[in-house]
């Protein structure tokens, strides 16, 4: 996985499928993967539940988060990531419709990297996707370069 | 003792029957007359005796007193006479003669010394004219007692009519013997027949006259009136002999006797039945007041809640199926280009037009009702530096517009800036949008006097509107343009009326079409302190 997995956690396919067309035209080469409730995040980022038994998963280079999912919201997903070691360094960017305010502050607060309102206007939503996956796949440089699940041998 | 032997003794001299030859019609005509003499002498100093002892009031009294010792004293020389017609004691009627003398002496001198101070007693005329005199000043004082008695009548009359007027009356009460006098008025106060309560003991009365619930209240601030010696005030219900409830207020004093202990009670008592239900009627008016109030902020409060789970909603529900429209409209023209004609991609076009319409439209309302939303913060800023600051950012924008900047620098006010903000937003950009059509153009910001309060202003040369509408000009949604001529929501007016109504000030336009706008606004001084 030389350059990184993008985790898209969307419930709405019609949001996913823009998403991936959106990130697709920037010209973004990277693996996007894809889970759909919240619970489903938590468990493929740390290896539980349907994920228990498949090997460790590569650590994505940057999750792009909704706000609005179903069983364990985003909010909640990103307080299970930034609680586990593993996970807590992973940077998060919140794509949202909602711009309220009670959102960006709880998404800061619980460590959230980034926060995006998706436009309405595809176009504009196309120019967002590009930076976004420019700044985060490329200009910026990850804490860790190294799977933290690439334990030394004891 | 030879002396008085002496006296008793005849001497040796004849008496003086020897001298008339002992001729007993002579002797006789002696003896009756000095007896006579002596007799009449005795009786009119009785007289004066008794009269001096009667009459002790007379001045110089003592001087009756004299005359009839002196009197007696003369007298008894007489009786010597006949004594010593048979005896010749002149020994003894020479002594007797010689205190008489001593007696009259000083009688004449007592008499001519008491002369002066007796001629200074006022004659018969002098008495009938002093007597006179005294009389007039009787009838003198007479009339005025009538004239300040009917002075006296009619201020009793006054105060009666006062006590009337003013439901009330006055009463006074004894003490050490418990007994009151009430006006007639009290007494009509308390329903009770007039001349009831007169030097009366009310004890038994009273505790019948007054609310069994008030009675202990009331003598127990009588009894500590009484123990302080000081005033009285209280309030209490009586219950008339008909039966009607009324309310007494009370008020008195305690007078204290020469040694500081309680002598009297003096005080008015009033009806105040009339004040005790307006009071009453205030305080539960107030109540249910208060209970409203309470009742509407929980509305309010529920309101506000729904309103803010319905933004959240609106915010992240309502705008994700917009996008979905967009993007596959996008998509459908990107991806199956090949198969649309113009009129498919025109349609597609408008779809998308329409989608970001309505998303503004979103975003639009979601400001409106943060604006009504938000907590009220109190700053006092400089309200022109936003304006030049807003005014900078338009200009920015479009730098190619030629528009001349009048704004009125300095001009502080006290409120929430945020939202204040928002409101010189959406003013100017009203402004600038409404002047885009000419070439040149003028836009202002100040502060003016109206009909004597100050007012701010917005005031550009642009499109203007026709002031028939005008009313309709600060609601939602609402438009004088269409949105060919002029883009918009119709919602910015609305958010910044309720930004100034927020800060409890008013907002209104005047204008004219191709003449312009100016938007009036207040902020009271006060509402900072609001919140």
């Amino acid at each position: 996985m030389k350059t990184g997995q993008i985790l898209l956690v969307e419930d709405n396919p019609d949001d996913e499928a823009l998403t991936v067309r959106a990130l697709k035209r920037s010209s973004i080469p990277n693996e996007i993967v894809v889970v759909r409730d919240g619970v489903e995040a938590v468990d493929y980022l740390l290896g539980e539940g349907a994920f228990t038994s498949s090997p460790p998963p590569a650590l994505p280079k940057v999750i792009l988060l909704d706000l609005n999912l179903p069983k364990l919201d985003g909010l909640g997903v990103l307080r299970r990531i930034r609680a586990d070691q593993r996970t807590r360094l992973i940077p998060v960017v919140i794509l949202s419709s909602s711009d309220e305010e009670q959102d960006r502050l709880q998404a800061y607060s619980l460590g959230a990297n980034s926060y995006v309102r998706k436009p309405v206007d595809f176009e504009e939503f196309l120019i967002a996707a590009a930076q976004l996956g420019r700044y985060w796949l490329l200009l910026n440089e990850s804490p860790s370069s190294r799977n933290p699940y690439d334990r030394p041998s004891l | 003792m030879h002396f008085f032997q002496h006296l008793w003794d005849s001497g040796g001299f004849q008496p003086y029957g020897f001298c008339c030859n002992w001729n007993s019609g002579l002797l006789w005509l002696h003896v009756i007359s000095d007896t006579l003499i002596a007799l009449a002498y005795f009786a009119i100093a009785f007289i004066l005796f008794t009269f001096a002892r009667k009459r002790r009031d007379i001045p110089f009294n003592w001087l009756f007193l004299l005359f009839g010792v002196f009197i007696v004293a003369c007298g008894s020389t007489y009786l010597m006479e006949v004594w010593n017609l048979r005896h010749a004691q002149y020994w003894l009627a020479g002594a007797l003669e010689a205190a008489t003398a001593l007696i009259s002496v000083g009688a004449a001198f007592a008499a001519a010394r008491t002369i002066p101070a007796l001629l200074r007693i006022p004659n018969l005329s002098e008495w009938t004219q002093a007597n006179a005199n005294l009389e007039t000043l009787v009838a003198q004082r007479t009339q005025e007692l009538a004239t300040s008695n009917e002075a006296l009548r009619q201020n009793r009359e006054t105060l009666g009519l006062a006590q009337k007027a003013a439901r009330m009356g006055a009463w006074v009460r004894d003490v050490s013997t418990g007994r009151s006098t009430w006006t007639s008025e009290l007494e009509d106060l308390f329903g009770l027949e007039p001349g009831t309560i007169s030097f009366q003991d009310t004890s038994q009365m009273w505790p019948n006259l007054v609310h069994p619930d008030d009675l202990p209240a009331v003598d127990k601030a009588v009894a500590e009136a009484l123990q302080s010696v000081s005033a009285f005030s209280s309030e209490f219900r009586i219950i008339r002999p008909d039966g009607k409830l009324r309310w007494i207020s009370a008020r008195g004093n305690v007078i204290p006797d020469g040694a500081g202990r309680p002598n009297r009670m003096v005080g008015i008592s009033i009806d105040v039945t009339e004040q005790k239900l307006a009071e009453e009627q205030f305080r539960d008016l107030n109540a249910s007041l208060e209970f409203r109030v309470a009742e509407r902020t929980r509305d309010l409060s529920n309101a506000n809640k729904e309103l803010e789970s319905f933004s959240y909603s609106v915010s992240h529900d309502l705008r994700a199926p917009l996008r979905t429209i967009d993007g596959f409209s996008l998509a459908l023209l990107e991806d199956c280009a090949d198969k649309l004609d113009d009129l498919g991609k025109r349609h597609l076009q408008r779809i998308r037009a329409a989608t970001q319409r309505m998303g503004q439209l979103i975003d639009d309302l979601l400001n409106l009702s943060r604006v009504t939303r938000a907590q009220l913060s109190s700053h006092t800023f400089d309200l022109s530096a936003v304006v030049s600051s807003v005014a900078h950012e338009l200009q920015a924008s479009q730098p190619e517009r030629q528009v001349a900047w009048h704004i009125q620098p300095g001009l502080c006010v006290t409120g929430d800036p945020q939202l204040l903000r928002v409101a010189v937003e959406n003013l100017l950009n009203n402004a600038w949008k409404y002047t885009s059509r000419r070439p040149t153009a003028s836009i202002g910001f100040g502060k003016t006097d109206h009909n004597g309060f100050s007012a701010y202003f917005v005031k550009d040369d642009g499109a203007g509107f026709d002031p028939a509408h005008a009313d309709r000009l600060f609601g939602a949604f609402q438009r004088l343009h269409s949105t060919a001529e002029f883009p918009g929501t119709g919602v910015g007016l609305a958010t910044v009326q309720r930004v100034i109504h927020r800060h409890g000030g008013r907002i209104w336009a005047e204008s004219a079409v191709d003449h312009g706008a100016t938007f009036f606004f207040t902020i009271p001084e006060f509402a900072g302190a609001r919140k």
